[in-house]
Formats: C-alpha cells, sequence, structure tokens
C-alpha cells in the first residue's frame, strides 16, 4: 500500500455514507410528506388560518424539516410510488420555467411578459382585467372603471377621470427620513403615487420599453423627445441637446395632461383613443408609492438597499431619462398593494414571492409562489412528476412525452388558451440588394429573384397558395394555433371571421405562376432564401412546405430554408434585405389599433420594411388612422373589416396561426384562470386540493 | 525560482489585454446591427425584436453604447471601465458581471473540490496499482473502468445517471438543495457565510441541510471526477509502466530492494513528471466538465452560466469568464511548473 | 534493415493482444461504414460526382462552393416531432432502407440509421483531421521548446500559455457564438487552441531527457542537434505523446459531440453523432409516468456509436503503446 493508499477505504466509506445517508434522508422526506399531507388537508380547509406566518421562523418548511428526526418507520421503496398522490409543498406553488425570464422589475422600464409576469402579481394598476374577459375591467386602485354612463369618460371622449381607492396599503409600509419621522404619504396610495407613477413611465421613455404606450395617447407623438423638438421647432439629435426650458417644458406639458383633482386622477388625451382603458390595464401602469420610490433606504448595514429613484420634480426628470437596466432604482425591488411581496429574486435561479396577509380585496392568496428555472426538459418532466413542481414550461415538440401524466390524472391539461400572439409572413417588395445573402444571383434567372421579386401580386398570391395549412397545423404546432384570419387577431374586436385565407391550391398556384413577371417567371424559375434562426424549427418546417408545393408545379422554383445567427438576422431586417421573413407579434394591448398599426401603418413596425406600393400604403395609413380615433363601434368595425380584405386582396401578408397554448399543472391545482391579457399567471386565483 | 515565478506573473496583464483584444476583435466584424443583439433581452421568447425598435430608439441605442464608434474607441472605453473593476453588466446573470461571478463561483469550488480529491489520489493510486500488476486482472479492471469512462460521452453518462437515480429511484434530485431547504438557507434566519452549502450548513448547525446538499452533489460530483478521473488514470498508468522498464529501476531491484521501496521510491516519483504535465489538462478538463454537468444538473455554478451566456451572446459576461479562468488556468500551471522541480530535481528554471 | 524487422514484430505482438485486435476490428468497421456510406444509406438525391460523396460538404462550404447534392443531411420524414420506433421489416433486406427506419428517428424524425451511417464521416474526418493537424504543430513547437530552452522556450510557452488559459472548449463557444455555428468553425477552434497540449507534453519529455546521461554524453562526443533530436530525443519522447493523441482522436470526438450536443454544430438535420444526441436530450426521461426508456432508440444508437468509435481508439492506443515499447524491443533483440 503506498501513502495514498489509506485514501481508497476512507473514500468508499464516504461513498457508502453519502449512499445511506441518501436512502436514510428519503425515508425521513417521505415522512416529512405524510406529515405534511396530513395537516395539509386541515389546511386547505381552512387555507387563511394557515398562511398567517408572520415571523421567518414559522416559516412551515423549518418546521416539517425539525419534526425529520421523530419517525423514520416506513420502507423507502414504498413511498416513491405513493409520493404521486400526495400534495406536495401544499402552501408554496412552484412553478418551473425554462429560465427566468425577467428585465427589470421597474415597470416603466420591462417590456416583456416575463418581467410582466412578476409585476402584475405584485403591483397594481387602476382597473384590471374581469376573470377570462379581455374587454371587461373590474375596478382595482381605481373606485370605478371609467365609461361614458358614469361620466368618467368626457363627451368628446378626451378626459378619463379614475376615483382614487384612498388609503390602500403598500407592501413596504411608510418610510421614514433622515429623522426617523414618517413622510407623510408615504406607504399608502394617494392621487400623488398615481400621477407621479404615470408621469414616470411617459418621461422614463425607454428605447425599446414599454413608455411609447402611454406617450401616443397622452402626446400624440411617438416620443418625449419629439415633444422637445415640437416645443423647440427644430430637431435634434439627442434629448440632451435641447435647452433647459425646452427639458422644463416637456415635463411640464406631461404635468398638465395627467394630474390629480381631489381624490381623483384625471388624464387628458391628445386625440380620442378608443383603446386608451386597454392602455391603463397593463403592467406597465402599475401604481408606485411615490416617496418609498424617491427615498433612498439602507439595510441594517447602513450600506444602500434601495437607490434613490426620480422626486418627481421637473428640474431632474432627464437625469432618469431612458435608463440602463441597472440604473434603475426598482431594477430589482419591488414594493406595491398586489397580493404578492417579492420576499426575493435570485437572478436566473428563483423568484420567490410571499403572500400578503393584508391584501385589500379581503381574501389574501392561498399560495406563496416559487418561481424556478431549469432548462432541461428531463428535468422539468421529472419534477412534475415527483410533485415537486406544480405548474412547468412544456414546449411544443415534448408534449406528448407529457400525455401520460395527463391520462394518469396526475396532471391537468388546459387546451386551446388564447393567447396574444399571432404569427405571419411579410413581403419586402423591394429589397435591398446590397450584399444581399437572400437574393441569389438578384436576377429573374431561376438563379435569384429581383430586388423587387415581391412588388408583383401574382407571386405573393402564388405564395399564399403554397402554404399547406392543414400540414402546418398538425405536424408543425402540434395542433396549437388556430388560423389567423387577417392582421388583426381574432380574438380582437374588429378581426373579420368570415374573410378568406390563403391555403393550398395547386391550380391556383399554377396560374398565378404563370400570370407573374409576365410570364418569364414560368419559363426562368426562381431561386429564393428564406432565412430563419438557428434552431427555430417553425420556420424551417413552414418553407420546407411550401417548397414541396412549387415542386410539385416544378422544380425549377426552389425556396430555400436556411439558417443565420440571430445578430445577423437583426442586421438583415433593419436593414431591409430579407424578402420573404417570417415574423410574429405579440400584442402590448388587446385592441385592433395595437395589430394594424405595427402590421400594417408605414411607420409600423413591420410595414416599415415591407416597401408596398405607395398608393395603398396610402389607403392603409388612412383606415389606420381613422379607426383609431373612430368612436362609433359600427363604424371602427367596418374600418377594419375593409383592412383586412385589402391585405387579402394584395396578398400584403401571409397570415399563419394564432397561437393558443396548452398549459400544464399538477391536477391539485385548482382556481386557475386564463386571459389573454395576463402577462402570465395570476397566482391569486389559485389553491392546492385534491380534487 | 522566486525570479522565474514572478516573471510568470507579471506576464498575466498582458495576457488579460490578448484575451480581451482578441475578443473584441472577434466582435468586430460585425456591425452596429449585430452587436445590438447584445442589448437586446437574452431570452428569444421573450425579446423585443429590434424592428420592434424605432429608427430614432435604434440610434438612442447604438449612440448609447457607442457602437457606431471605431474599434479601437470601444475598446477603450470598455478598458477604462475594466480598470475601475466594472466588467459590464451581463444579460443572463441580471447583475454586474463581477458580482454574478462572485456570487456564483462558491457553487463551482463546492463542486470542482469535492471532485478533485478522489480524482487525483484515486488516479494515481490505482494507475500505479494497475501498471504495477500488468496484464493481471486488477489491471484488466481498472484499464476497462476507465476506458469505458474516458469514451463515455459525459453528457450521456450524466443524463443516464440523472434518470436512474432521480427518475427512477428519486435519490440524488437534480440543482443545488430541495425546495424547502432553499427556503430556509434564503431565509434571515440563515447565514450564508461562504455560500457553498456544506459549510455554511455546518456553521449554522443545520445537519438536514447539510445531508439535502449531499444528495444534489453526488451526482454531479461523480459524473464530473469519473470523467476525468479515467484520463488521469491511463496516463499514471503508461507513465508508470514506461518508468518500471527504465534501467535504474532494474538496477534498485538488482541491489536487492523490497519492490514496495522500488515502486514508491524510485518508480513513482519519475512517473509523476508526465502525469503532472498532465494536471493542467486535468483542471482544463475539469473545468469544461464544468460547463456541462452544472448545465445537465441544473447546477448553478459558473459552468452553467458561461453556457447560458455564450449561447445568448452575453459579451460582457463571456469576457468577464474567460478572464477570470484564464487567470485560474495560468496560476494552476504555474504551480504545475513549480511541482516539476520539486518531483524532478534535474528540471530547472533558471 | 532495423525498420524491416520492426513491421512483422508489431503486428504479431497486435495480433496475439485480443484488445488490441478488438479495437482494430472495430476500426475497421468503421472505415468500412465510411466507404459504404453510399451503399448503406443512399442519399434522396444521387451526387453526379463521387467527390461529393468522399469530401464532406463543410469542406466545400469553406469555398463557397454550391452543392448539387448533400448526402450529410439527413432526410427528414414528414413534419411531426415524436421520434419513431425501430422497424424490424427494414431489416428484411440489407443494407435496410433507412426510409423505413431500421433504427428509429430522433425527434423530428430525422432517420437514425442514415444519421449514424453518414456521421461516422463526419465524426473520422473531423476528428482526424484535428488530430493531425494540432500534433503537428504541438510537436514542433513543444520540440523546438523544450529542446533549445532560452528565448525560443520562453516565446513559444508564452504562447502556449496564452492559448492553454484560454481552454479550448470555452474558446469555442466564443468563438462559435460569434462567428456563427458549424462544424467548419468548431474545427478551426479546436486546431488551434487544442495543439497547446501536446507542445506541453513534448516539452516536458523532452526537459526531462536532455539532462540524462546519453544527452549529455552524445552531446560531449559533438552530436548535432539534428542527429541528437532526431536520433534521440524524439525516438524517447514520442511514445508518451502519441498515446495522447491517440486517445485524442477519440477526445476529439467527444469534444466535437459535446460542443453539437450544446447546439454549436452544423445544424441539426446534419448527420453528427452530438447533434443526434442532442436532439434526444429531452427525449431522455422517456414518458414520464410510462416507461423511463420509452426513447431508448433516440440515445442508445448515436450514444453507442460514438462510445465505441472512441472506445476503439483508446483500446488501440492502450495496447500500441504496450507493444511498441522501444525498451522491450531492445530486450527481445538483445
Amino acid at each position: 500500500m503506498g501513502r495514498q493508499g489509506w485514501y481508497l477505504p476512507l473514500l468508499l466509506m464516504l461513498v457508502l455514507l453519502v449512499a445511506g445517508c441518501g436512502n436514510q434522508t428519503e425515508t425521513n422526506q417521505n415522512n416529512n410528506q405524510d406529515d405534511q399531507t396530513s395537516t395539509s388537508t386541515t389546511e386547505t380547509e381552512d387555507s387563511t388560518n394557515s398562511t398567517t406566518t408572520e415571523t421567518p421562523s414559522t416559516d412551515t418548511s423549518t418546521d416539517t424539516s425539525s419534526t425529520d428526526n421523530t419517525t423514520s418507520e416506513t420502507p423507502s421503496t414504498d413511498t416513491s410510488t405513493a409520493s404521486n398522490v400526495e400534495i406536495k409543498n401544499p402552501d408554496t406553488l412552484v412553478l418551473v420555467n425554462t429560465t427566468i425570464p425577467i428585465t427589470s422589475l421597474d415597470p416603466a422600464y420591462s417590456y416583456n411578459a416575463g418581467s410582466g409576469a412578476m409585476i402584475f402579481n405584485i403591483m397594481e394598476t387602476l382597473i384590471f382585467f374581469d376573470g377570462e374577459h379581455t374587454d371587461k375591467f373590474i375596478p382595482m386602485l381605481s373606485t370605478e372603471v371609467p365609461t361614458m354612463e358614469n361620466g368618467l369618460i368626457s363627451e368628446d371622449s378626451l378626459t378619463y377621470t379614475f376615483p382614487i381607492r384612498m388609503g390602500t396599503t403598500f407592501h413596504e409600509g411608510p418610510v421614514s427620513d433622515a429623522d426617523g419621522n414618517v413622510i407623510p404619504g408615504s406607504g399608502e396610495l394617494t392621487p400623488e403615487d398615481v400621477t407621479y407613477s404615470m408621469h414616470r413611465l411617459i418621461l422614463t421613455d425607454r428605447a425599446g420599453g414599454p413608455n411609447w404606450m402611454m406617450i401616443e395617447p397622452i402626446l400624440g407623438l411617438s416620443s418625449v423627445k419629439d415633444l422637445g423638438e415640437q416645443i423647440e421647432g427644430v430637431e435634434v439629435e439627442a434629448l440632451t441637446d435641447l435647452s433647459t426650458e425646452t427639458l422644463l417644458a416637456i415635463c411640464e406639458q406631461v404635468k398638465e395632461a395627467i394630474y390629480s383633482d381631489g381624490n381623483n386622477v384625471v388624464f387628458k388625451l391628445d386625440t380620442p383613443f378608443s383603446p386608451f382603458l386597454q392602455v391603463v390595464v397593463g403592467y406597465w401602469a402599475s401604481v408606485l408609492d411615490k416617496e418609498w420610490v424617491m427615498a433612498e433606504i439602507l439595510d441594517a448595514d447602513g450600506n444602500v438597499d434601495k437607490k434613490a429613484g426620480w422626486d418627481g420634480s421637473c428640474s431632474s426628470w432627464q437625469n432618469y431619462y431612458d435608463p440602463q437596466v441597472e440604473d434603475s432604482a426598482l431594477f430589482d425591488k419591488a414594493n406595491g398593494t398586489g397580493p404578492y411581496k417579492l420576499e426575493r429574486w435570485r437572478r436566473e435561479e428563483e423568484v420567490f414571492l410571499k403572500v400578503n396577509e393584508d391584501y385589500w380585496r379581503g381574501r389574501p392568496a392561498n399560495l406563496n409562489v416559487s418561481y424556478q428555472a431549469s432548462s432541461e426538459m428531463a428535468t422539468r418532466l421529472l419534477m412534475m412528476s415527483q410533485g415537486d413542481a406544480d405548474i412547468i414550461a412544456v414546449p411544443v415538440a415534448n408534449q406528448d412525452q407529457i400525455f401520460p401524466l395527463v391520462d394518469e390524472g396526475l396532471v391537468t391539461m388546459y387546451e386551446k388558451l388564447p393567447t396574444g400572439t399571432g404569427y405571419f409572413w411579410t413581403f419586402n417588395q423591394k429589397v435591398n440588394p446590397n450584399n444581399n445573402d437572400y437574393i441569389g444571383s438578384g436576377e429573374l434567372d431561376g438563379d435569384g429573384v429581383p430586388p423587387d421579386f415581391f412588388s408583383d401580386v401574382d407571386v405573393r398570391k402564388a405564395f399564399g397558395y403554397a402554404f399547406v395549412w392543414e400540414t402546418y397545423w398538425s405536424d408543425v404546432i402540434n395542433g396549437e394555433g388556430i388560423r389567423m384570419p387577417g392582421p388583426i387577431h381574432s380574438e380582437v374586436f374588429g378581426a373579420n371571421p368570415d374573410q378568406m385565407v390563403y391555403d393550398v391550391d395547386l391550380e391556383k398556384l399554377e396560374e398565378h405562376l404563370k400570370k407573374a413577371w409576365d410570364g418569364e417567371l414560368w419559363e426562368k424559375g426562381f431561386k429564393l432564401i428564406v432565412p430563419y434562426v438557428s434552431g427555430g424549427q417553425a420556420v424551417k418546417l413552414t418553407t420546407e412546405i411550401m417548397a414541396k408545393s412549387f415542386e410539385t408545379i416544378n422544380p425549377k422554383f426552389q425556396l430555400i430554408p436556411q439558417d443565420f445567427q440571430r445578430s445577423k438576422l437583426v442586421q438583415d431586417s433593419n436593414t431591409g434585405q430579407i424578402p420573404f421573413d417570417y415574423n410574429g407579434w405579440g400584442e402590448d394591448y388587446h385592441d385592433p389599433h395595437n395589430w394594424a398599426f405595427p402590421i400594417l401603418h408605414s411607420l409600423g413596425n413591420y410595414a416599415r420594411n415591407m416597401n408596398i406600393d405607395p398608393e395603398i400604403q396610402a389607403q392603409l395609413d388612412d383606415i389606420i388612422i381613422r379607426a383609431r380615433s373612430e368612436l362609433d363601434l359600427e363604424k371602427r368595425e367596418a374600418l377594419y373589416h375593409e383592412l383586412q380584405r385589402i391585405t387579402f386582396d394584395e396578398a400584403i401578408i401571409i397570415t399563419m396561426e394564432e397561437w393558443t397554448r396548452r398549459r400544464f399543472m399538477r391536477s391539485w391545482m385548482q382556481g386557475y384562470v386564463h386571459n389573454s391579457g395576463y402577462p402570465s399567471y395570476y397566482y391569486w386565483h389559485f389553491d392546492k386540493a385534491e380534487s | 525560482m522566486l525570479a522565474y515565478i514572478v516573471r510568470r506573473l507579471a506576464l498575466l496583464p498582458a495576457m488579460w489585454l490578448a484575451v480581451t483584444l482578441m475578443i473584441f476583435l472577434m466582435l468586430e466584424p460585425l456591425g452596429p446591427y449585430q452587436k445590438l443583439a447584445l442589448f437586446l433581452d437574452n431570452n428569444p421568447e421573450m425579446a423585443v425584436p429590434a424592428n420592434k425598435l424605432s429608427e430614432e430608439q435604434l440610434q438612442r441605442v447604438f449612440d448609447k453604447h457607442g457602437l457606431n464608434d471605431p474599434f479601437y474607441v470601444q475598446y477603450g472605453k470598455w478598458l477604462s471601465e475594466v480598470l475601475r473593476f466594472n466588467f459590464g453588466w451581463s444579460t443572463t446573470a441580471q447583475a454586474p458581471v463581477m458580482e454574478a461571478l462572485i456570487s456564483r463561483l462558491p457553487a463551482t469550488i463546492e463542486l470542482t473540490m469535492l471532485s478533485i480529491g478522489p480524482l487525483i489520489f484515486l488516479a494515481i493510486w490505482m494507475g500505479v496499482k494497475s501498471a504495477v500488476h500488468q496484464n493481471r486482472w486488477i489491471d484488466h479492471a481498472t484499464r476497462f473502468i476507465a476506458i469505458t469512462g474516458f469514451s463515455l460521452p459525459s453528457f450521456v453518462f450524466a443524463i443516464f445517471v440523472l434518470v436512474i437515480f432521480y427518475g427512477w429511484l428519486d435519490w440524488f434530485p437534480p440543482g443545488r438543495l430541495s425546495l424547502w431547504a432553499d427556503q430556509v438557507v434564503f431565509s434571515d434566519s440563515f447565514t450564508r457565510f461562504t455560500g457553498m452549502n456544506l459549510v455554511d450548513t455546518l456553521l449554522n448547525g443545520r445537519f438536514d441541510i447539510f445531508v439535502d446538499a449531499i444528495r444534489h452533489l453526488v451526482l454531479p460530483v461523480i459524473s464530473l471526477s469519473y470523467l476525468s478521473w479515467a484520463a488521469l488514470l491511463r496516463v499514471t498508468r503508461s507513465s508508470m509502466l514506461e518508468t518500471l522498464k527504465q534501467d535504474y529501476i532494474t538496477t534498485a531491484r538488482a541491489k536487492g530492494l523490497t519492490e514496495t521501496s522500488v515502486i514508491h521510491k524510485h518508480a513513482r516519483r519519475n512517473a509523476l513528471i508526465p502525469v503532472l504535465t498532465l494536471s493542467g489538462f486535468v483542471i482544463v478538463g475539469l473545468l469544461t466538465g464544468v460547463f456541462i454537468i452544472e448545465t445537465i444538473f441544473n447546477y448553478r455554478g459558473v459552468g452553467f452560466w458561461a453556457v447560458d451566456a455564450a449561447l445568448s451572446f452575453d459579451v460582457p459576461a463571456v469576457i468577464g469568464i474567460t478572464l477570470f479562468t484564464a487567470t485560474l488556468i495560468v496560476l494552476a500551471n504555474l504551480i504545475v511548473d513549480i511541482f516539476y522541480t520539486v518531483v524532478d530535481p534535474r528540471v530547472r528554471y533558471d | 534493415m532495423t525498420e524491416l524487422y520492426k513491421r512483422p514484430s508489431v503486428w504479431q505482438r497486435l495480433k496475439k493482444n485480443p484488445i488490441a485486435l478488438l479495437s482494430l476490428f472495430l476500426l475497421f468497421f468503421f472505415v468500412v461504414v465510411v466507404f459504404a456510406a453510399p451503399w448503406l444509406a443512399p442519399p434522396e438525391r444521387a451526387c453526379p460526382s463521387p467527390i461529393y460523396y468522399i469530401v464532406p460538404d463543410w469542406f466545400f462550404a469553406l469555398f463557397d462552393h454550391d452543392l448539387p447534392c448533400k448526402p450529410h443531411q439527413i432526410p427528414r420524414d414528414g413534419f411531426k416531432i415524436p421520434p419513431i420506433p425501430p422497424n424490424l421489416d427494414a431489416w428484411k433486406t440489407f443494407p435496410p432502407d433507412w426510409k423505413l427506419h431500421p433504427l428509429g428517428t430522433t425527434e423530428n424524425r430525422y432517420d437514425i440509421w442514415y444519421g449514424l451511417v453518414w456521421g461516422t464521416r463526419t465524426a473520422l474526418a473531423a476528428g482526424a483531421l484535428i488530430v493531425f493537424f494540432s500534433f503537428l504543430i504541438g510537436l514542433t513547437m513543444g520540440g523546438l521548446s523544450g529542446y533549445f530552452g532560452r528565448w525560443i522556450d520562453s516565446v513559444i510557452m508564452r504562447l502556449v500559455d496564452f492559448m492553454i488559459a484560454m481552454p479550448g472548449f470555452l474558446a469555442t463557444l466564443v468563438l462559435v457564438s460569434v462567428l456563427g455555428r458549424g462544424l467548419d468553425k468548431i474545427i478551426f477552434a479546436s486546431i488551434v487552441f487544442g495543439w497547446t497540449n501536446y507542445a506541453r507534453l513534448i516539452r516536458g519529455d523532452i526537459l526531462s531527457i536532455r539532462e540524462r546521461e546519453y544527452i549529455h554524453a552524445s552531446r560531449a562526443l559533438g552530436a548535432s542537434h539534428t542527429r541528437l533530436l532526431f536520433k534521440h530525443v524524439i525516438p524517447n519522447m514520442i511514445y508518451p505523446a502519441l498515446i495522447l493523441a491517440s486517445l485524442d482522436i477519440g477526445s476529439v470526438v467527444l469534444g466535437l459531440s459535446a460542443l453539437s450536443f450544446l447546439g454549436l454544430g452544423s445544424g441539426e438535420d446534419y448527420a453528427d453523432w452530438g447533434q443526434m444526441i442532442a436532439l434526444a436530450r429531452n427525449r431522455i426521461a422517456g414518458v414520464v409516468g410510462g416507461s423511463a426508456f420509452e426513447f431508448w432508440y433516440t440515445y442508445v444508437f448515436p450514444g453507442a456509436a460514438i462510445f465505441l468509435f472512441v472506445l476503439a481508439w483508446n483500446l488501440l492506443g492502450d495496447t500500441v503503446r504496450d507493444v511498441l515499447d522501444p525498451r522491450q524491443k531492445n530486450k527481445k533483440r538483445a
């Protein structure tokens, strides 16, 4: 035996010990779970009682683990099958997603469903969605939902008045100043908190943030800088180029548009804007405690725990304009009036939301929420089957693996849940031919396409008739989705469900191909590269489906999917190089304007790069702007139907599916309410109990 | 010797410069639009597509991050920030790079420290054993295990053990702690001294959580050490065989020294020279293993973060992690070089 | 003369070693698969010239060559997602008809048989290319550095330090995430960052060898650098280096598969074993609540292919080292 020889037996012992410990804890844990369930039956019957835990030490998990040592009788092997039926973690909802998709907890900064999912559980808006309805509202921090009938929307629909629910308390309570005196108005909801939050939303105007949604109806412009230019009368490079007076004037103009009046908050709109309530209901319009945001808060050691935010004055707002994510005082801090308090956000690992016991709506939430991330599908599936996770993310591609659990009754599947997301193909009718990787030779010679290939309506129609919806629906998206009728989502007001859409028709395909480019295309054929982001399966497969249709007509018509780096595609779509591109739009708010404008308006995100025929574009722009301010619902609907008709006749876009999702949760999860207006789950509804 | 060490350490800053310059140079061919992807949210499901930005907003992002600046200006700006210990913001970690690195390091240290001990001692001991008993059953058995280990892709091995020990037997779950333990560890009543769960739980006197932490460590440690262990063992064995055939060993035997004395006093020491060279390789292997193993076991350490960052184009994080690992490896190799002189006095660095 | 004598001797010894025979058989098997690929799994569209069968298509891609056929692209069966289990009917003929899926399909319906056959070619070509070039660079650099010492050593070793300090895996990860994915980029990165290990190992050996008495003796006798290098130093240190290199064809393929597994390879329809395992990644837990091993074929077959391939190289490296030991031969001759 060598000098190191002693190490091996020691190591072996260690391994055995650990394995032994593994077994032991197994027994303990399962007993533990037995304990938990025996108490949980009483707990769930009287859910409000069980969750009155004030001090951290009475955390239930601490309790159960300390009872570990008392019993260890049942053999470990039996319990593994039995454990499927017990409710694990009876007072916590464990959700395992692929990632923690939070950018920031600042409602005026973040602009994605992932951040919104946390924000709207912690903070609240003036009004909120009523159950699963996306167009009916209930009062939240406002005591009434403004309507024409109750007079809170003015006759000219330019003024919206919200009576504030005075005295609603914020999670963090009152804030003290340096001398230890409580700052008046802090910790409680006041009309100033509401106006401050809205001013802040407008004035921070982050590039790529949600701010434009409030800027558009209030200022009638697309950015705060535009307002400055309007006041000063000159165009400037950046906001900092504006004079101090102009900066002051911007802020004052915003404050004049949104102000408090007694216990009310008044919004004055620039022009009538029918979707305004949809803007107010979004998480970006969450109400903050002004005094708390302003204050610098120190932790026990005297270090800065929370930075000081904007103090609401017109002289300093520009310092908070277009912030970097880490500069926001609210990046990882949240203080709201909602059913949940933010306990901790461990970045990409976990978010823990604790029940707000003093929730003003009467009933506090039933379950704490632990939102975790695991990128491994196998891990998530196993956690679900072991009961360690209550809700998991299951990508379309892997849903067949979870169906057995659904059949067994362990997992409940919710199907066909509408989402505010739609997919479509756009044509760029005049691409930028410089260094273009997609158009081959750049000429109509069978080895590429000319830059203005899609300016011929017959080509566009041919592409529409090459698409096979049936195959796409059943195979590619696994039955998740319904056909999008036009540029407007079918769940949204203004969509015409009877509008024709393009679907495979080989005769028409041939007919249009023969007509296109005065028959030249039919002779020469074409070769077009369709880009997709590495890993973007749906795009590749859709292209292949279309390619197959073209190939049946004649192999001269070549449609070739090719993968590119995401960064490369970002560049090429912005420089207008991609002729035929797959796009998706997730609505910001539930109104046809939020669909029509980005997709079809010449300033919209997509049409901007589509180079639609000027005559048709002018027609589209006109309809979109008229429909935005149209208050007569019938007329408004007619306008949107017209828009949809033009889109079809001119084959401006080829619509694909509206994503309807499936959601999977353990069958003990009760009370799920789906609303496509929610960024994600609204945990307040949930409860855990055997069905 | 001291001069040699100082000389080697003095090269570190030069290397930092070279590494970062290289990464910046690699980024250079990307235009400002492509670099834009650096500042978009990293999750494609939630990303704000760049065409959701208006032209004015795009320009604002370009200006803010200096994307239109020439290469040396961008690099200079970045460098001046780094000199103030600001490595930038990691979009994947949602924190400053340094902070994120420091918070993830304990997890990885815990994992590698637990793996490296058994790895090195077991490998050397068994390698020597195997060589001494060449072509006996113990040699065949060791070689068989080693070769199997070395030939099996780490990710396949890792997922297999996960399915067996978690999915089927439910002994060793993935992650770092169970949910209940997580809640305790991150509550106010628990002090996190080091961030290493095994140490912290003992200091807090929570043996139940200590056991829980061990259960979560077993599979990653086995997967991580098993794979490098095989390589190290093979090299120890072959180098030991080589040494045993040297003439001076024959001489030693001829002198009438006992076999134990020959092997441990004379042969092993020399056999360890190639092994030492390999230990640098083993360290790199461990680091590489950490990337894959942490990803598969959902074990949130530096490796998990590195893969996430690289796949999401989180360049500040990639630079930070690269610099860190690079420094680590330079130091490790320096130590290996110093060890050379200890093991083989004929090797000098002057 | 000695050369003529050595060769039969090595072969005789290898022949007696069952492990060596096994590994040689395995390698022979893989080589056969490489050359018989167009027959074992004929591509959907026949290639106009045999060159397209022999040279991997990423090689053409390097020169922006437009390919008339892509044998390395695994055909997809329809657009559905869940894997199809192996079909035994396909085995009634040999070679089995891959369109019937003799070994089943992966997720997204890529045929496993087709992928394995053409993936063998990918693995062998990539592995050999990487090892050959990195060993060559490593031998030169390490040899120069270790033998001459002084400033040459300093310069080369600083370069090595620099390269080694950037672990090849991380370097490849960085490179590929910036330059874009693809096998050609991985291969390039692997060579650029792969030679340093050999260089260090060879230098370490030479450092030790050049201090040995017989080198001192020959130098004192006035032997030239070249003679010393080729007659004494290199033969003495090349064997450990050779082991490492032979080990590395295996581990290089492992490394490639790991990178493919993480999503940096040539795209999911490219015939590459690691890529195929990546496609099985989500299937490894089977049907939870049903059989845990429901989709065994998606990872067992590609896993076995990598395993056997690497195993073959490792076994060979191991036995060849034992057999080719110079001192043993000397003894025998003596």
